[in-house]
């Protein structure tokens, strides 16, 4: 068995379990097995774009990483790379060694919160103390006053990356010195923006990162009881926290009497029926509590006044992720990242027609363009690259002309986006910004929770503005009431979801003004996407009358004699697009606006 | 708490640190708008309607989730607060779905409400039907003769079959008045000593008279005729609308004017610069009395006639020879009006000649209808090109054919001649009635300014005419209109006027916001109403042709009482029962909202109409009040939030209608719905709205919470109960039976005649004879038993003075102390009362028996509150009750064994240190220490834990007993009187609150209902008194079942009759409000006033002494005190007539109102007393 050294890791996060890691798992399993070697589960490596993946590591520790394994690479690994000793050179994403065209992905970014995704085995607690886990709360409770760890937060700068930035050490401080017996702290896992899965990555793939923040500020507000807060979609990391809490629990980390220091701290988890809203910490608070989950005044704040009545302490998944990193290195090491105003690291799952999509982080400060083409790899239609959506639906649509602009909290503020939770969905040229604006409004408008005016009616009827004006029926007037209701909602609204939810709408029409007027004046959708404003037209000179399209028609649209090009019935099409799929000639042209037989 | 100087829109108010800032504002006078705040809640914040700007804070804030913080600076109104508040109010609307005002009302040009009148009808209410229709239109019985009916065009009953004949129910109710009742004639405001001519008495002149007439001003009408009515009179015929019908109305006018000038002609016996010299204003309705001629030759021939000329000349009684063939030129009703005249003239051929085709016709289709069933030909598409005629005479017409080609500027098409499609008819006379005008020379010689189209140039809202002073409406401004048409703009003109003359700018009245489910009923979806059930329409009584046409007689006989009823029943009621409270439409008219912006809902949901309760949740805006009253204050949380986003809607749990769930109709959702989604259900035949004539408030007698009721009164009935908020000891909260007490009130048993035993029946009788009997009864019980065998009961719902008379009856005028309470209540006094405030803030409530929460909901509120602000919390009870779950300890006691418990909690108190007793214990020694071992076994706890509740107890600062009076007996009273007064704190802030359902427990013995205490609660067999005692209720009823009380005189609605009590020799007389089987067994019954019809006092469970106001006139006739003076009078011992105030005075000299705290005699029963 002289193969023993290599040690094999398969990610099966949700990405990679969705790309097939499963399959992968049970083919490689037994090709192992017999090579005497155990493969370990891990969690989310961050290259969700080459799930399922495969890491195989020498003797020496050098990673070779495999991507797009399924159980035919897989086998061909085990035989070449482990079997015979040669790396698959075909298959390899990342290499120690040698610079793969991935390279990149990794070489930008800054894995600190995210250093052991994809190392370790997040149903082990063994395995996470072996890269040093549990020693930040050993120093915090062994070794610091509950002041002491404040104070350490206060140096590091470090901000709440649930999106607004506040100062962590801040509510920490409030809730501590609120007056009550007792206290909680909650951990907001409710990530609910379309698009992005930092929280769950972290929460499935390392969650005694999360535990541990968790059981250091439980310790330094004087709170003996934590919640975590996750929505129900998420069953791997409820799976995964379950167990991480249970053993957390056996080896003294969690209970009564932490550590011989007599603190005591436990942590409940309260499963989301997937509301977005409850990720508002006020209507995240009711839910716990039983109630409907719906934002109240605040004051009095959760610091004076949160769960049941009593002071409670509210942290976002990556801010309690954050806390061991900070205790462990201290706080000057932390800050020596980041910018001026904004420390540390940010992850962000970047999405859309990036080439290389998944979980980066970086150091707050890189550029969009940075993220977008270094990380990234750029676009992956290979056409332009056009904008891009930080902060999901109340996040803003930031211009590839403001490319340069840093991902930090007030940079991004200053151009009308947010940092937000860490969504950061890339758009090419064939992005229509108005139906961008109609699809994140639709959700935050389905996602209101229908308490206040401006939220529930206010969204609604700017929904249905962009709706008119995505179908052709919109006016200029449309685009001054959809601003001036924007600016109100944002205004009127009660919480965050409302106070938020026009920020797509108010930045695609700052930045994209020309193609809502496109839409509204001319009746033509310039990106070619609203279905009412564009149609399609077969190129006589180019189409060879193959009949595909015409077979290929739901509605029978199209119409030839055989040897004569094609014609499309503009009357009868319902611009489905499946005539351009299906033609070989490339010969079927979507245009913007209305046909010209109609026009006439 | 300490007030702190706070600046509001630059106002320095002081207000409590920490209050509500929204609250404080309002207290200061200072609206800020809110729909979902309500002060018996927390704050929500869901509306966005009260924002505010605090310096300091970034951008507009609710003012409803700020608290007022010293120093505080707060704008209430600006631009963005304004544009932030309409915003949200429009988009409110475009969720919000239903009619404000039915489409009726909209409609019709006077604005009558019809939706309203109709349910006067409906409700047997026809003469507040005929005062409502006035309110706008001064002659319903004219109009419901003539009117073109625009509001049953509009009607939604023409979604599921025809219009309500909505006409023809005017014409009932004004009718009727006229005929029937007493003709409505309302009083006029005190003079203003402004002057006002009125130029022409048509309708326009008339109604401008009326109204300014009735708003203080000396009124003059000039007339150019010899009688009033202008058009009325000259230009409808007699069998359209009688001169006697016409005669009485306008006689209702006139009684209101300073003078009535007839035969005066405009130019000729007076100038405008004369009046405007002689009047403070002058109004103008001259009308359009000018006919337009073909202008064709020779059409000064004799023969030839205008149609208001000849109509004026019948009126009058000239009608002048029309000869067999007639020929009316025209197709309005003018020309329908004159050729059915000439038919009934005798003329043989009456030929009507209309260019246009019969669709085209101006003229009401109903009168195309009846003229031709009289015989009336036509010749539409015809024109007259010409006259024949003979040197004195015409004889002919010659006319040519017509088709219609494209649409003129009037949206008609025009009318072509076909060449060469000449005709003649014959003719004996023609009478053109194609059109009329003003005589416009009159005017503009005065200087008043023509519009284009020759009438007086006025502005349409206010009349307000080229010359200051001078108004005008009607037809002289519009041209030739309908009646209802002139009596709109009168009557706008009119206020105009009013605001003229006492010297205020001129504004055109503000048209209220008006919400609507589709401007027309064709844009309705029909589904909305396929629920509702086909009724046939009611169709006036008609002469038949035959019969009406040789005669002037009126043929249109109206509708029968039954048909009036039965059409009423059709009648949708399209406007919102909320349409005067709404609080969305308020300010939607206040922030003039347009609903077109940004849209409206369509109807989403199906209207459930409860047995107290309709909820509309298309009119629901999701404030939350229901909800969180419901769960906040009920403690019951019936509703709930359901769905996300818009789709968010409030139902009941489960979805399912209220009635299924735990709801207890207490109607504290509606109380706090800002709009008409929630609404309560009308026991009236048809629910309104009514708008208030009066409001009269009142206390609840039902128990002795003593609720504050806002009685809503219209045409006589209790339309709504409310409470006002922030102020009263109630909080604004009722139960059911407050909430609802109009349906006590208006029970459809409600007795309104005396009755006496008739064989095994009763009959009605009159007062005099009910009186004289019970006289009789009494009288011969004396002289069989003697006082003795006599006994009056009455209710603890009766009021002080009721209850203080009764017994002073008893006692002088029968000369027994046999007076009892039909249910009576120990007679302690208790060493001290507590009031509500003091419950609240109390910081140990001990609760002592049964549940309180469904008989006595609104304390049970207050031990809430108290427990919500930290007091604790210890429950007495036989049963679990609904506030264990806010109490500290329940201990559970079979009630038979609570005196015990009671006792020996007394006991254990005393012998652990904790009480001090002033009273001498029945137990001690061995004895005692057997009960207090055997105590925890008696309440299921452990002996710690009855010390350690026994402990806060003596050591809390403010302790209250709350005590449910009805299942307590007189030994119980006695031991919390006793264990309260071992804490030592009697003083404020603590004491002893006894519950009882007879409203008035407390006053009764105050007043000396009861066989052994006098009022003042002097003992009856005291040295100072030395009288016999009389018997307790339950000897005085083993008497009468014995045959030894021989008259038994209850007064009251609480006290059921049963063979068993009542001897056989015994007579009973019941005066009771309302008849209930039982009463069958009464040898007399006389109908009992309610609290609603009684003034008076009554003392509530605090000791407060609370006013009773009577809303209404006793439904017998008589109040309940003036049915016992006719008693003693009957009996020859005649009381002296005192009211209610002066009985109270006599009563406190008596030394009654003991219980009642110096403080807590209001200010309302000060005044009485």
């Amino acid at each position: 068995m002289g193969n023993q050294p290599y040690k094999v890791r398969v990610g099966m996060g949700t990405c990679g379990i969705a790309a097939g890691a499963n399959k992968t798992y049970e083919a490689i399993l037994p090709l192992l097995q017999e090579q005497g070697i155990t493969p370990v589960k891990t969690g989310c490596m961050g290259m969700c774009y080459k799930e399922p993946l495969v890491e195989v590591i020498t003797a020496d520790g050098k990673s070779y990483l495999y991507g797009n394994v399924g159980p035919k690479e897989a086998e061909t690994i085990v035989q070449e790379h482990i079997v015979n000793n040669k790396p698959v050179k075909e298959l390899l994403v990342l290499a120690d060694e040698e610079k793969t065209e991935h390279a990149p992905f990794m070489e930008k970014q800054h894995r600190m919160l995210l250093a052991h995704l994809g190392r370790i085995n997040p149903e082990s607690i063994e395995s996470y103390l072996e890269v040093g886990g549990y020693e930040a709360t050993k120093k915090a409770i062994g070794t610091m006053t509950p002041e002491e760890v404040i104070a350490e937060i206060e140096a590091s700068g470090l901000r709440g990356r649930g999106g607004a930035g506040f100062p962590t050490y801040m509510k920490w401080k409030l809730t501590r010195e609120a007056e009550g017996e007792q206290k909680y702290v909650v951990c907001n896992a409710d990530e609910g923006d379309p698009g992005a899965f930092m929280d769950r990555s972290i929460l499935e793939s390392n969650p005694h990162g999360v535990l541990e923040g968790m059981i250091i500020a439980g310790y330094a507000i004087g709170a003996t009881e934590g919640y975590i807060y996750c929505r129900a979609e998420y069953p791997l990391a409820i799976r995964n926290l379950k167990k991480a809490i249970a053993d957390a629990t056996a080896h003294g980390f969690l209970g009564e009497n932490i550590l011989g220091s007599g603190f005591n701290f436990s942590i409940q988890i309260r499963e989301g029926a997937g509301a977005f809203v409850c990720g508002e910490e006020t209507a995240l608070l009711m839910s716990i509590e039983g109630k409907r989950g719906m934002p109240r005044f605040r004051p009095p704040y959760p610091a004076q006044k949160g769960l049941f009545g009593h002071p409670t302490c509210i942290n976002n998944v990556e801010t309690l992720a954050n806390i061991p990193c900070i205790i462990a290195r201290g706080a000057e090491a932390y800050s020596a990242l980041g910018t001026e105003k904004s420390k540390g690291t940010k992850v962000f799952a970047l999405a859309g027609k990036v080439k290389r999509g998944g979980l980066v982080e970086v150091p707050m400060g890189l550029t969009i363009n940075e993220i977008v083409f270094d990380i990234g790899g750029g676009i992956s239609t290979g056409k332009a690259f056009k904008a891009v959506q930080t902060g999901g639906p109340s996040g803003g649509c930031i211009p590839a002309a403001l490319g340069d602009t840093p991902v930090d909290y007030d940079s991004l503020q200053a151009i009308g986006a947010i940092m937000g939770s860490g969504g950061m969905l890339i758009m090419d040229e064939e992005t229509c910004m108005v139906d961008v604006a109609r699809f994140f409004l639709s959700f935050t408008c389905e996602e209101s929770c229908g308490k206040c005016t401006f939220c529930r009616a206010g969204t609604k009827k700017m929904l249905e503005i962009l709706e008119a004006i995505t179908e052709g029926r919109g006016t200029e007037s449309d685009i001054d009431l959809l601003e001036q209701l924007a600016h109100q909602v944002k205004a009127g609204s009660m919480c965050g979801l409302g106070q938020t939810a026009p920020n797509p709408v108010l930045t695609t029409i700052k930045y994209f003004r020309d193609e809502y007027l496109a839409h509204v004046r001319e009746k033509r959708c310039p990106a070619k996407q609203c279905k009412a404003l564009i149609y399609y037209e077969i190129d006589p000179e180019k189409c060879v009358a193959c009949g595909l399209c015409r077979r290929n028609c739901p509605v029978n649209a199209i119409s030839g004699a055989k040897k004569t090009p094609h014609v499309i019935d503009q009357e009868k099409c319902i611009r489905c697009g499946l005539c351009v799929n299906s033609c070989k000639f490339d010969s079927i042209e979507v245009k913007s606006g209305k046909p010209e037989t109609a026009v006439q | 708490m300490p007030k702190v100087q706070i600046w509001i829109d630059e106002k320095e108010v002081w207000a409590e640190e920490g209050s509500n800032l929204l609250e404080a504002a309002l207290a200061a006078g200072i609206h800020i708008p809110h729909l979902c705040h309500d002060p018996r809640l927390k704050p929500f914040g869901s509306c966005r309607l009260c924002f505010v700007e605090i310096e300091g804070r970034r951008g507009p804030v609710p003012a409803c989730g700020n608290i007022v913080q010293a120093g505080m600076k707060v704008t209430t109104n600006n631009e963005t607060i304004r544009a932030l508040r309409k915003k949200a109010l429009e988009l409110l609307m475009t969720e919000h779905c239903g009619d404000c005002v039915a489409p009726c009302q909209l409609a019709c040009p006077a604005h009558i409400d019809i939706q309203g009148f109709i349910a006067h009808i409906a409700n047997g209410r026809r003469d507040a039907a005929a005062a409502l229709i006035k309110e706008q239109l001064p002659f319903p019985s004219v109009c419901g003769r003539v009117c073109p009916r625009f509001c049953e065009a509009e009607c939604r009953r023409n979604i599921v079959d025809e219009p309500v004949n909505i006409c023809a129910l005017k014409r009932y109710a004004g009718d009727y008045d006229l005929v029937n009742y007493n003709k409505y004639a309302p009083t006029p405001l005190p003079p203003t000593g402004k002057t006002v001519a009125v130029v022409g008495g048509g309708p326009a002149g008339l109604t401008a008279a009326y109204y300014l007439a009735l708003m203080g001003h000396a009124v003059t009408i000039y007339d150019r005729g010899p009688e009033l009515g202008g058009m009325l009179r000259y230009g409808i015929p007699e069998y359209r609308l009688p001169k006697a019908t016409l005669d009485q109305e306008i006689k209702l006018i006139t009684d209101l004017c300073a003078e009535v000038r007839l035969g005066q002609v405009f130019g000729r016996d007076f100038t405008l610069e004369s009046l405007q010299e002689a009047y403070d204003a002058v109004f103008l309705g001259l009308g359009s009395q000018a006919a337009q001629m073909l202008g064709l030759e020779n059409e000064d021939t004799p023969g030839i006639l205008n149609g208001i000329g000849f109509l004026r000349a019948v009126a009058e009684g000239n009608p002048p020879d029309i000869g067999r063939n007639v020929v009316v030129v025209g197709g309005g009703n003018t020309a329908m009006d004159a050729a059915r005249t000439a038919i009934r003239l005798g003329a043989e051929n009456v030929t009507v000649v209309y260019r246009r085709g019969r669709e085209e016709m101006p003229a009401n289709i109903v009168e195309i209808e009846e003229a031709e069933e009289e015989g009336v030909k036509f010749q539409l598409l015809a024109n007259p090109t010409g006259y024949i005629c003979s040197p004195d005479h015409v004889e002919g017409v010659e006319c040519v054919r017509m088709e219609l080609g494209e649409p003129d500027a009037s949206g008609r098409r025009r009318p072509i001649a076909v060449q060469g499609s000449e005709f003649t008819l014959p003719a004996d006379t023609v009478i053109l009635a194609i059109g009329q005008k003003l005589q416009a020379e009159e005017v503009t010689s005065c200087g008043l300014l023509i519009c284009d189209r020759g009438n007086v140039k006025a502005d349409e809202n206010t009349g307000v005419t080229s010359i200051p002073g001078v108004f005008a409406a009607g037809d002289c401004v519009t041209g030739p209109k309908t009646v209802v048409e002139a009596v709109g703009a009168a009557k706008r003109v009119a206020l105009a006027m009013d605001q003229y003359l006492r010297g205020v700018e001129i504004t055109p009245e503000k048209q209220e916001f008006n919400c609507t489910m589709g401007e027309h009923w064709q844009e309705i979806n029909p589904a909305y109403f396929a629920d509702r059930e086909k009724i046939a329409r009611r169709n006036e009584v008609l002469l038949k042709a035959a019969e009406r046409k040789t005669n002037f007689k009126e043929f249109n006989l109206g509708l029968t009482p039954e048909m009036a009823k039965k059409e009423t029943e059709r009648c949708l009621s399209c406007g919102c029962q909320d349409a005067f409270d709404c609080k969305l439409r308020l300010y939607a008219g206040e922030y003039e909202v347009d609903i077109k912006r940004l849209g409206t809902q369509e109807k989403r949901y199906e209207i459930i109409t409860g047995d107290y309760i309709v909820q509309d949740e298309n009119k629901c805006i999701l404030c939350g009040n229901c909800v969180r009253i419901c769960q906040e204050v009920q403690d019951n949380g019936v509703m709930g939030f359901v769905n996300r986003g818009f789709d968010t809607t409030v139902k009941p749990n489960m979805g399912v209608p209220l009635a299924q769930t735990q709801c207890e109709s207490c109607g504290q959702c509606l109380s706090a719905c800002p709009t008409g989604a929630l609404t309560a259900a009308s026991i009236l035949a048809k629910p309104g709205p009514f708008k208030d004539d009066r409001v009269v408030t009142t206390t609840c007698t039902m128990c002795n919470t003593g609720c504050t009721l806002e009685l809503h009164i219209a045409a006589d009935t209790i339309t709504k109960v409310t409470s006002p908020l922030r102020t009263g000891h109630n909080d604004g909260n009722l139960c059911n039976l407050g909430r609802f007490a109009d349906r006590i009130v208006h029970d459809e048993n409600r007795l309104t005649k005396p009755l006496v035993r008739d064989g095994a029946t009763h009959k009605e009788v009159s007062w005099e004879k009910a009186v004289q009997i019970t006289a009789g009864i009494l009288a011969e019980a004396q002289k069989y038993q003697g006082a003795d065998g006599i006994a009056v009961l009455v209710s603890p719902a009766l009021t002080n003075e009721e209850n203080y008379l009764a017994q002073k009856f008893a006692r002088t005028v029968l000369g027994t102390n046999n007076i009892e309470s039909t249910n009576p209540v120990p007679e302690l006094l208790p060493v001290k009362t507590a009031t509500f405030a003091e419950v609240e803030a109390s910081d140990y409530i001990l609760l002592v028996g049964e549940d309180i929460t469904l008989d006595f909901p609104i304390v049970a509120q207050k031990i809430r509150k108290a427990v919500e602000n930290g007091a604790q919390l210890v429950v007495l009870a036989e049963e679990p009750t609904r506030l264990d779950k806010f109490a500290h300890h329940t201990l559970l006691v079979n009630f038979h064994r609570l005196p015990e418990v009671l006792l020996v909690l007394y006991a254990w108190g005393k012998q652990k240190g904790l009480l001090t007793p002033t009273a001498q214990l029945p137990y001690a020694g061995e004895d005692l220490q057997r009960l207090i071992n055997a105590l925890p076994n008696m309440v299921r706890v452990k002996a710690d834990k009855v010390t350690g509740m026994l402990a806060d107890f003596a050591a809390a600062k403010r302790p209250v007993i709350i005590a449910n009076g009805d299942s307590l007996g007189d030994e119980e009273h006695y031991l919390l009187n006793e264990i309260l007064a071992g804490t030592g704190k009697t003083g404020q802030g603590s004491g002893l609150v006894c519950l009882y359902r007879g409203g008035n427990a407390y006053g009764q013995t105050e007043m000396g209902v009861h066989p052994d205490l006098l009022p003042g609660r002097l003992p009856v067999n005291s040295k100072e008194a030395q009288q016999k005692v009389g018997y307790l209720l339950p000897q005085l009823l083993e008497k009468a079942s014995r045959n030894e009380i021989l008259a038994l005189v209850i007064l009251g609605d609480d006290f059921i009759l049963s063979p068993e009590i009542i001897g056989k020799d015994t007579m009973v007389v019941v005066a009771a409000s309302t008849w209930r089987d039982d009463l069958a067994l009464a040898d007399v019954v006389l109908p009992l006033a309610t609290f609603a019809e009684s003034d008076g006092t009554v003392i509530n469970c605090e000791g407060r002494l609370l006013p009773v106001n009577a809303a209404l006139e006793p439904f017998g006739g008589k109040n309940n005190l003036e049915i016992i003076y006719d008693l003693a009078k009957a009996l020859g011992k005649p009381l002296s007539q005192q009211s209610a105030a002066e009985i109270l005075a006599e009563a406190k000299a008596a030394g009654a109102l003991q219980i009642v705290a110096d403080d807590l005699a209001s200010d309302e029963a000060d005044a009485i007393a």
